[in-house]
């Protein structure tokens, strides 16, 4: 049948139909999968199972529990990169019997993945819907709820793995004033052992005022968690040296005059810390230096 | 168009040969799917295990202190296990195919054979559904897989502890294939 060239140019045509009907059905295969299927699939599955579980435990009612839950980052690519699969954030929710985790895609939460618990009868269950990478879930006196991590009102500092070589990272310190230049140059003596030199580094900047409240503010910005764990652990350490409160906030821009060029387009964490004369008699720079080494060391430990 | 015996063959030989490119590469693209998109969990056992544990340290059916609410696991209230629904009241559940258990509790005669004292169920109706696929040893994603437990227990007579004898629990938990 390939003898004759009308013949063989048929067979080309039927050839080429077949081809591009096998790409039309394939393309059709994949879109279908694409809206099915999305990077979240299997940890959408993973975290309310995980989450589930966990609220059914907290539901044995034997006193207090708190429990600090960090979400991964992201994800494993190959295919998934190849067949554009969306990355939607994910929404977390509680309700009275099951924890739902949601996608977002323009606006609309779809796609929920449930998995049930059961309620003990004497637990009240305060339904939430949360969007965090760190999350806490926490059964106190007879109330669960599942909610974003809040420093500044929480008596335990967050526990999102961030442990690794401290040797990998560098560390800096920072003053602004002549009077706290031994605290800082004492802390950067013992910081200069870890890390080497790079665009990635660490810094912690030191801010003195005569009259202040003693202060650690944490970035807002993609490194906030970190940040937020490391001003939580100096702030712990602090304040067994120091007699009067410590405040943890994010950071308002309001010392920019200072450390602006220093945290702005910042790779990586930093954390400023606002003392006062007072501090300065209660805690000599040898003292801050170690504490400050320590308090490294806990965050990559 | 007419064709000869040596083209019919030649026909066929081609269209097996297309038909078979054809198959292995749809299921080449199911099993790169299937290993790529890797969506299953077991959780099976994990579920089974939080659920008895639960039984056994919650306030369900072991003691309690009814001034102070301390729990005393371990310690179960044979008084507790006269209402057969007690399961059922204390974790009341919003899906009926997420699990399904029975509790049995046994004591030791004189000769340390068990005696079987009493037996309540959590989720009835699911458990005797399932019970029927496992007798019949029903397999698959539609059916269910049961774990058993047993602890070694205290059954109290009364809430201060002054009637008890040693008992085994025995918590039989079955949870869905999928």
């Amino acid at each position: 049948m390939f003898n004759r060239k009308k013949g063989m140019s048929n067979k080309l045509w039927y050839i080429l139909w077949e081809l591009i009907a096998a790409a039309a059905i394939a393309f059709i295969i994949l879109a279908t999968l694409n809206t099915i299927i999305t990077k979240n699939t299997f940890w959408k599955k993973y975290y309310s199972i995980d989450l589930a579980l966990m609220a059914d435990i907290e539901n044995i009612n034997q006193g207090d529990f708190v429990m600090n839950y960090n979400l991964k980052e992201d994800i494993d690519p190959t295919l998934k990169r190849y067949l554009l699969l969306p990355n939607n954030p994910l929404f977390i929710g509680l309700n009275n019997f099951s924890v739902d985790v949601y996608e977002e895609e323009n606006g609309k939460m779809k796609n929920p993945t449930t998995y049930a618990f059961s309620k003990s009868k004497n637990i009240f269950v305060e339904e939430s819907l949360t969007s965090s990478k760190f999350l806490v879930m926490s059964k106190k006196g007879n109330v669960l709820k599942l909610s974003d991590y809040d420093i500044d009102t929480s008596d335990i500092c967050p526990s999102y793995e961030t442990s690794g070589n401290i040797g990998g990272m560098k560390i800096y310190s920072y003053y602004n004033g002549n009077n706290i230049k031994s605290y800082s140059d004492t802390a950067q003596a013992l910081l200069n052992r870890y890390g080497s030199k790079g665009n990635n580094a660490s810094k912690v900047m030191l801010y003195y005022e005569a009259n202040i409240n003693t202060t650690i503010y944490y970035s807002d910005d993609v490194n906030t968690l970190k940040s937020q764990k490391l001003a939580c652990i100096i702030k712990m350490k602090l304040q067994e040296k120091l007699n009067n409160d410590i405040l943890l906030k994010k950071y308002d821009k309001s010392l920019d005059q200072y450390f602006g060029m220093y945290i702005n387009n910042a790779n990586e964490f930093w954390v400023i810390i606002k003392i006062s004369d007072e501090n300065l008699k209660e805690i000599n720079n040898n003292d801050y230096a170690v504490l400050i080494e320590k308090s490294y060391i806990e965050f990559f430990t | 168009m007419k064709l000869n015996k040596k083209s019919q063959i030649q026909y066929f030989l081609w269209n097996f040969l297309r038909i078979t490119i054809a198959v292995v590469g749809l299921f080449a693209f199911i099993i790169m799917v299937n290993f790529y998109v890797n969506n299953k969990i077991d959780s099976r056992l994990l579920q089974a295990e939080v659920l008895s544990n639960r039984i056994l340290y919650s306030d369900m059916i072991t003691v309690q202190d009814p001034k102070t609410f301390r729990v005393y696991s371990g310690i179960i209230d044979m008084n507790k296990l006269n209402d057969s629904s007690v399961l059922d009241q204390s974790m009341p559940y919003m899906f009926r195919k997420h699990v399904a258990a029975k509790i049995k509790i046994y004591g030791q005669d004189v000769q340390g054979k068990r005696v079987f004292l009493k037996e309540v169920y959590y989720n009835k109706e699911q458990w005797d559904y399932w019970t029927v696929l496992l007798k019949n040893n029903i397999y698959g994603k539609g059916s269910a897989s049961q774990i058993i437990k047993e602890f070694p227990v205290t059954c109290a007579y009364d809430k201060d502890i002054n009637r008890f004898n040693y008992c085994i629990l025995v918590v039989e938990v079955i949870v869905p294939n999928s």
